[in-house]
């Protein structure tokens, strides 16, 4: 597999904060990689290295086979970007908006129409953006984004704001453009979605990097394998069932009909994280 | 540089200006003065801009004969600030009076055998001289009596009757006052001179007159409105919404987004002022001095804005910016004049941009008046790689 970004013990300091510390990250073309981590983790100032919004205080970022802090005019016309905040020409329409982009990257005007109708921002297209609702905001980020139609794309909390159906639409576009070969890096707070649509995560805490695998692998390293259970009576009692003892507890309970009620908790990516996060201590 | 990406740029520029009110708003403003401008009347400009009382009154002598040694010993205490007697034989060349200065020439005049008293005064505001020829018509006539007996009566009498001093052209009255004054108390003439007496406008050294002086304020202004103030403003407003970084990160590299910048704000500048002060004053567009001047003092509206809209983080930095700018310009350039700090203000575009401008809209231009543009021309150049060095450095960021 050809490799689409890698970074190489990166590392920023804002004087003596260390915001990013040494992180080695590689990320495989085609994949659909999450970013995890609470607030103040270095997401976000990880993203802005690779947008060339900042420079790093040390370590290297290669983003599709070039140094982001030597050459990154060579690989910024290959990115696509949906920044955490919008940030559009707001005496602008949404057209004209995509017009100016599409003529920086040389994309016609059909992909003007093509994204906007991707997005579903079709009807809204010739108002100025100043009308629009903070949703259609972060649909016209996307439809930008896409225009040139990237080889990567970093993508800031993509779907905040935004309606069931357009952020299930959203993922579907993600998944469908994943699949056809472009690597995708996004930022979530939205577990349920990075379990649905990613084919890796990391996650980062103090600018460390924690974890990192398939949510499936991640799921099931981390997820407490326990069992609820209703005895008679009334009394409620949790098993953990990678302790022997405990299964065989709950199996003679279960022999002797005394359980009235038993529920699995089911493994959930929210859980996995929360998890892998205490485990670093406060 | 890609032709396309410019292209891009520019009409990103031109359709966010033409979306913004404030700006139409302004630059309707400026035209519509100019167009009043260009109706107005020389007389009624001059008025409107020559009212008011002189704070100086200097009087130039050429001799030092009783009369004026009288006059310079019998200035009063709440006056001697304001009044400023001078030497002139010692000063060849052309008579120069400070701004806010009226001045009253006493000319020795063999022809009459006597002398010219000539008033020089702000255009439209002979009144701005009254309060100093008041004094200097009483003093003139107290001299003269002393050299002559007469009783006391007649001698208050005389002194009252000077003769109306006011804004009208009233300099025949003070010639037949002074010509009555002299018959009564010095009939044959040996002591008592006749004297002639006459008013002028003050004639600006640029040969502007009040018409090319509001059409260079109007010009200046339009240029600094867009240079100084709106391309920081609208710079910002975009750093502030992440559009700035939302271009950075596309194709266009940083020296396309200073070109296209520094250009449409160069050509919307460069437009502006062409058009109020071909408005104003219509014969200036004749003229390759204006329109040269005109680009030197739009790049260097421009750099300097753009320097301002690299160093402010937000869009009221860059009003603060724009506003301290140029209030500091100001106050080094009325603080810096004739003193040791003169030098400094050679480094300013502000100190050249308004004698310049003026000598274009008026045509009269002097051979070192080139010789100042070459030098403002390149301190608009040092401003244009400051400007682009400032924004490599904190532009986008």
């Amino acid at each position: 597999m050809t490799v689409a970004l890698r970074l190489e013990a990166l590392t920023v300091r804002y004087r003596d904060f260390v915001a990013v510390d040494a992180l080695d990250l590689e990320i495989e073309k085609g994949e659909l990689f999450a970013l995890l981590g609470p607030n103040g983790a270095g997401k976000s100032t990880t993203l802005r290295v690779l947008t060339g919004q900042l420079a790093p205080s040390g370590g290297r970022a290669y983003v599709l086979g070039h140094d982001v802090g030597r050459d990154f005019a060579r690989v910024k016309p290959r990115l696509g970007y949906v920044p955490d905040r919008d940030n559009h020409f707001e005496e602008l329409t949404g057209r004209k908006n995509l017009e100016l982009f599409a003529d920086l990257y040389r994309a016609d005007r059909a992909r003007v129409r093509e994204c906007l109708s991707l997005v579903e921002l079709d009807d809204a297209a010739d108002l100025p953006v100043r009308g629009y609702s903070q949703g259609m905001r972060r649909k016209l980020l996307v439809a930008r984004a896409f225009l040139h139609q990237p080889e990567l794309v970093y993508l800031d909390e993509p779907t905040a704001n935004l309606d069931v159906h357009s952020a299930r639409l959203f993922r579907r576009v993600l998944s469908e453009l994943a699949r056809a070969g472009t690597t995708v890096l996004l930022t979530t707070h939205d577990m349920a979605e990075v379990d649905e649509i990613c084919t890796r995560v990391a996650v980062l805490r103090r600018g460390r990097r924690i974890a990192l695998g398939t949510p499936a692998e991640l799921k099931q390293k981390h997820t407490q394998h326990v069992v609820d259970v209703v005895l008679a009576g009334g009394a409620e009692r949790a098993f953990d069932l990678s302790d022997a003892a405990a299964r065989r507890e709950l199996a003679e309970l279960v022999e002797a009909g005394r359980v009235l009620g038993l529920k699995s908790r089911a493994q959930d990516l929210e859980a996995a994280f929360v998890d892998i996060v205490s485990r670093e201590g406060p | 540089m890609r032709g396309y990406v410019l292209r891009a740029l520019l009409s990103k520029e031109a359709r966010r200006v033409g979306a913004h009110r404030g700006t139409l708003g302004m630059v309707l403003l400026l035209l519509v003065s100019a167009a009043l401008l260009s109706f107005a009347g020389a007389r009624a400009l001059e008025g409107a801009l020559g009212s008011g009382s002189a704070n100086v009154c200097v009087i130039d002598t050429w001799d030092a004969s009783p009369w004026v040694s009288h006059l310079r010993a019998r200035v009063p205490p709440e006056l001697r600030a304001r009044i400023r007697f001078r030497e002139v034989a010692a000063q060849p060349g052309m008579i120069r009076y400070p701004n806010g200065a009226v001045g009253i020439q006493l000319r020795p005049n063999e022809d009459i055998g006597g002398y010219k008293i000539w008033t020089w005064h702000p255009p439209g505001a002979a009144e701005a001289a009254a309060w100093c020829e008041a004094w200097l018509w009483r003093e003139t006539r107290s001299h003269f009596l002393d050299e002559v007996s007469v009783d006391a009566g007649t001698r208050a009498l005389l002194l009252r009757d000077i003769g109306a001093i006011d804004s009208r052209d009233d300099a025949w009255a003070l010639r037949e006052a002074h010509a009555r004054f002299r018959q009564r108390i010095d009939p044959e003439g040996t002591k008592v001179p006749r004297f002639d007496v006459e008013r002028s406008p003050f004639r600006s050294v640029s040969g502007a007159g009040a018409r090319e002086a509001v059409a260079m304020a109007l010009t200046l202004l339009g240029l600094f409105f867009v240079g100084i103030f709106l391309l920081p403003s609208m710079t910002c407003e975009e750093r502030e919404r992440g559009v700035l970084a939302a271009i950075a990160l596309s194709p266009a590299s940083a020296a396309e987004i200073v070109a296209a910048r520094l250009g449409f704000y160069f050509l919307f500048a460069f437009g502006l002022a062409a058009t109020l002060g071909g408005i104003a004053a219509p014969l200036a567009l004749a003229r390759p001095f204006f329109w040269a001047v005109l680009a030197v003092v739009a790049l260097a509206s421009v750099s300097i804005g753009f320097t301002v809209a690299s160093l402010a983080k937000t869009q009221r930095g860059a009003s603060l910016g724009a506003l301290s700018y140029l209030f500091a310009t100001g106050v080094l350039l009325i603080t810096g004049k004739d003193s040791v700090l003169e030098p400094v203000t050679w480094l300013l575009v502000e100190r050249h941009g308004p004698e310049l401008l003026l000598a274009g809209l008026s045509g009269v231009v002097r051979g070192a008046q080139w010789l100042q543009l070459g030098f403002t021309a390149a301190l608009a150049v040092v401003w244009a790689g400051v400007a682009s060095l400032a924004y490599r450095r904190f532009g986008w960021r």
